[in-house]
């Protein structure tokens, strides 16, 4: 599984979340099972996709296609694509016990940080670029498991004063 | 030619420009050398900072970025055998070898040099490449483009993380997310549920929540890092000049290779990097030294893996068709400012190019003096607590996507794609397929109506003209090999069983 940075390649030089958090808690899943999951919420993603693209209007050049056709071919492909991956996640979860496990490791902490990111996100413009700044990054902090309050607060007012002075001073940014 | 060349020197006349580079390979050496943060992210990050600047300095700083990200990786895969890239791993065979024997500074010579030596040949075949593409590319007609953007897709969706399924659904994802918003040819609203949408989505929030907010859940789950055990760097440029002269067929064989493995959409720095090491350990007469601190080995795979970064900015500037996921954010930087890369942009802003291939050549004396005056400290950066650059990286993504539109709507798309950019990831879903499709698909969609508007409707346009048919070829020619390839794995191994 895909543990960390946004590389296409498989070969993974990262740190390894396991080594990092192998006393810490730990959800697991299989493979397999996420596979059909994911391929049913992509079926019913694609599907409604479809659905729109057949209600569009179709061309105005005789000779043209209309603006639905393309996201139709998009949806039809997608829409084979996730049946190949459910019934590849099916044979999966059948073949039983030597599966791939995906793991979240602190999961309650994930769950914290999502939290986080969205409600301090949400209100980012009411909150402004001092408050709302200083706020998420020491929460976040907080969350990746920092405990010096010098290390949380030094972080936070630098980041919240340089975003500051890079976006709003010499970039123009305005909030509300 | 040479004429526009002088121009991207002197676009260096601009102190602005210089202190782009430099601040560019500064930042690029402090993200390449933090395992979990790569060239894509750094680009990423960077972009809401170049909003207001000139193109030319701001794409000079994310070229500059880039490269020196690729250097970056380097430094701590030899120091502390962990690399700060994908495109570093071959290096850390040979590269950590050395630092136990108490060699860390030749190590770090020999990969800084042969990095600079592989922009500086890769460069030059940038120069020399491409401007004939593009000239050849202004012939392309409707076909030929959709032909071009499904080879694109095809070759980068296929080649992620060795499952051609997900790729697949990776690449669909891109492209419905791209017919978002007003219809181009007939203003038609689709899939927008409020006028927000009639943009469609925009890039830069996109992949800053893909690539950037998704990392930061994933720095979530790692922890708190533990502080890295590190060796003493000495022996810097302690390595003897005639060193290089035994490495010199070396270099510019990984070079070539490099430049075109990155020229490849979707090969990148990383498969460069392995190709070259394979072929210097084959054609080395000590291949037994390979694996337990061979110089041939750092130098072949260092010179490929930089050298591919000039190979993958040959299609974007070229034909408009990103070389690797990094090029592909690099489309939204320049779009930003209103450059559309493609064959025309060498004639309608040649000095964008052109000053790239100069900022390629001036970059190597600059990253080398940076990466050896600093490379014991760019050691230092991988002991930066991850809370901190969890958190700087989190808020540098939500300011940064409200900067670029002042206003809300790019700050909740960061945030969804950022949940969006995790799950997928935790499901194997490769990331970069989803932007490069997004970027492409405008340009696929366009020309295959605009092809079937030319030919009334008829389908069989798409195999009128030889250069499309072969490039609708080499399309399904890239779909189908690694489905087969997962097939008969499959077959082989049920039978094993």
């Amino acid at each position: 599984m895909n543990t960390s940075s946004a590389s296409t390649t498989p070969d993974r030089p990262k740190e390894s979340v396991r080594d990092q958090c192998s006393t810490g808690r730990v959800v697991k899943a299989p493979c397999g099972v996420l596979d059909v999951f994911a391929g049913v919420a992509l079926l019913c993603v694609f599907g409604g996709y479809c659905w729109d693209a057949l209600t569009l209007p179709g061309p105005v050049n005789p000779n043209g296609i209309g603006v639905g056709e393309f996201p139709l071919i998009i949806a039809v492909s997608a829409l084979l694509a996730v049946a190949l991956m459910l019934c590849l996640g099916v044979i999966k979860c059948f073949r039983g016990s030597n599966q791939e496990q995906v793991a979240i490791f602190r999961p309650v902490s994930v769950v914290l940080a999502v939290l986080v990111l969205l409600s301090i996100g949400t209100y980012l413009d009411s909150l402004g670029p001092i408050i709302g700044v200083a706020g998420l990054s020491s929460l976040i902090m907080l969350v990746v498991g920092e405990r010096r309050p010098v290390q949380i607060l030094a972080v936070s007012l630098g980041l919240s004063f340089g975003l500051y002075a890079i976006f709003v001073l010499a970039l123009g940014v305005s909030f509300s | 030619m040479f004429d526009n060349l002088l121009i991207g020197f002197l676009a260096f006349a601009d102190p602005l420009v210089l202190v782009g580079l430099i601040v560019g390979a500064l930042l690029g050496y402090m993200i390449g050398a933090l395992p979990g943060l790569g060239p894509s992210l750094g680009v990423a990050l960077l972009i809401p900072f170049t909003y207001s600047l000139d193109p030319l300095v701001s794409i000079v700083t994310l070229v500059s970025l880039y490269a020196a990200a690729e250097y970056g990786g380097a430094i701590s895969a030899i120091l502390i055998n962990s690399p700060g890239t994908a495109a570093a791993v071959a290096t850390s065979w040979d590269g950590f070898p050395l630092t136990q024997q108490g060699k860390a500074g030749v190590a770090l010579t020999i990969s800084i040099v042969s990095s600079g030596i592989g922009i500086f040949i890769s460069a030059v075949l940038l120069f020399l490449t491409a401007v004939p593409l593009s000239e050849f590319a202004l012939n392309f007609g409707p076909t030929a483009y959709f032909a071009l953007a499904l080879v694109g897709l095809s070759l980068v969706s296929t080649l992620s993380n060795g499952a051609p399924v997900k790729g697949a659904i990776a690449m669909a994802i891109g492209l419905a997310l791209a017919t978002v918003g007003l219809d181009s040819q007939t203003g038609t609203p689709r899939f927008s549920p409020n006028p927000e949408f009639f943009e469609g989505f925009p890039l830069v929030p996109v992949l800053l929540g893909l690539f950037a907010l998704s990392e930061v859940i994933f720095m979530v789950e790692a922890g708190p890092s533990a502080k890295t055990k590190s060796h003493p760097v000495n022996s810097i440029l302690a390595v003897p000049l005639k060193t290089f002269g035994k490495l010199k067929f070396n270099l510019l064989r990984s070079s070539i290779i490099g430049y075109v493995i990155g020229v490849v959409p979707g090969a990148g720095a990383s498969i460069a990097s392995f190709v070259s090491y394979a072929v210097a350990k084959k054609v080395s007469k000590t291949p037994n030294e390979f694996g337990k601190g061979s110089l041939e080995g750092i130098a072949a795979a260092e010179s490929a893996n930089n050298s591919a970064v000039s190979g993958a900015l040959a299609p974007l500037f070229a034909l408009g068709i990103p070389g690797s996921p990094t090029t592909a954010i690099m489309i939204g930087a320049l779009m930003i400012h209103g450059i559309q890369p493609g064959p025309l942009l060498f004639t309608t802003n040649p000095e964008i190019p052109y000053t790239v291939i100069a900022a390629l050549w001036v970059s190597v004396p600059v990253m080398i003096f940076i990466g050896l005056a600093g490379a014991r400290y760019w050691a230092k950066v991988a002991d930066i607590p991850r809370p901190a650059i969890a958190a700087a990286v989190s808020v540098i993504c939500l300011m940064g996507a409200y900067a670029s539109e002042n206003s809300m709507f790019p700050v909740y798309v960061t945030l969804a794609f950022g949940i969006v950019g995790y799950v997928l990831r935790k499901l194997d879903i490769p990331l970069a397929p989803i932007i490069l499709a997004l970027v492409l698909g405008e340009m696929l969609e366009t020309n295959f109506r605009r092809a079937l508007v030319i030919s009334n409707g008829e389908y069989d346009v798409f195999y009128s003209s030889p250069l499309t048919l072969v490039l609708l070829a080499v399309a399904v020619l890239s779909f189908a090999t690694p489905a087969v390839r997962f097939l008969r794995d499959k077959f082989s191994r049920g039978r094993l069983v």
